[in-house]
């Protein structure tokens, strides 16, 4: 199981939202838009439903399935990059009260050893969708960074 | 990285605000809630003693190594007591600001460690709790009312 497997890659922030504003910025299109590369996520956030992230043009670019979905605390998706041949990972987001704000933890774990080229897309992507994500909930406002290409063509 | 050492550490995030002002929050030396109520007690000068105070007692004691405002600084890092880590001797941090569109994207490297290092753990959890704490203050108007680490003064 995933939990048993070391993650890839981590990425911790703490962010002055309740658990449920972070939920629902990772899981509805109208939060995704505004910090994760422009995408609009699709999933109805129930177990062995499908999930996916589409391109503002409408392609498809990250596709899997809901594997948990305990709102507002874990969600945990598999993660199949569409047009390459990878095998899928597993991405993990758990979100647990701190006093007054609450502790965001991302966990992207690979089941077989990958090309490090591919690990440092998630690595140098993650900040800043998270760092996006933060900002976004906590001011209203767009974190102003260039948007990078999706991974599969930052990678490729 | 060898079997000798613990991995580097790396923690990256991106702030809505200034290189010069990242650099400014990160040098100051008046005590801030943001930094866990911690004061940097330094002249920020190469070469120059560094100790982290707070609540009277001293966590973490070092030396100026590198600065080149406000893009890179860089200081030894040694945890003093209580705790496992304080023996764990010399660490070293690097702060590295770039500007990326109208925001600053800030790197912590933090590098030096022994083999199944206490202090790796310790500092594992208080960079993304630090910095978590430093990207909200500054995109609040600079209001220190922020703390959102675990070793945070009952207010």
């Amino acid at each position: 199981m995933a939990e048993e497997m070391t993650p890839d890659t981590v990425y911790i922030t703490y962010i002055a939202a309740t658990a449920e504003d972070v939920w629902n910025a990772l899981t509805l299109e109208a939060f995704t838009k505004h910090y994760f590369f422009g995408m609009h996520i699709h999933s109805e956030w129930r177990e062995g439903a499908p999930w996916a992230l589409y391109k503002p043009g409408g392609e498809c670019a990250v596709s899997g399935t809901v594997l948990t979905a305990d709102r507002p605390h874990l969600l945990q998706v598999s993660w199949a990059v569409e047009g390459v041949d990878l095998p899928e990972c597993i991405v993990t987001y758990t979100i647990e009260p701190h006093g007054m704000v609450v502790k965001l933890t991302m966990t992207e774990h690979h089941p077989a050893p990958l090309d490090p080229a591919w690990l440092e897309g998630g690595k140098d992507g993650w900040p800043k969708i998270l760092s996006g994500l933060k900002t976004l909930l906590e001011t209203g406002q767009v974190l102003p960074i260039p948007m990078p290409s999706p991974p599969e063509e930052a990678a490729s | 990285m060898s079997a000798e050492s613990d991995p580097d550490y790396v923690y990256v995030i991106y702030i809505k605000a200034s290189r010069e002002k990242v650099w400014a929050a990160l040098t100051d030396r008046e005590e801030r809630a943001w930094w866990a109520n911690t004061r940097h007690d330094t002249t920020f000068e190469k070469n120059a003693p560094l100790a982290f105070r707070r609540n009277g007692r001293v966590d973490v004691r070092g030396v100026i190594k590198e600065i080149d405002p406000p893009k890179k600084l860089v200081y030894t890092f040694r945890s003093e007591g209580p705790g496992p880590q304080h023996d764990e001797g010399d660490s070293l941090v690097t702060y590295d600001l770039a500007e990326d569109g109208d925001a600053t994207k800030l790197t912590v490297l933090h590098t030096g460690f022994v083999k199944n290092s206490n202090l790796r753990n310790a500092i594992s959890g208080g960079w993304p709790s630090v910095l978590s704490s430093l990207k909200t203050m500054l995109e609040s108007g600079g209001r220190d009312n922020y703390t959102f680490g675990a070793m945070r003064k009952s207010a």
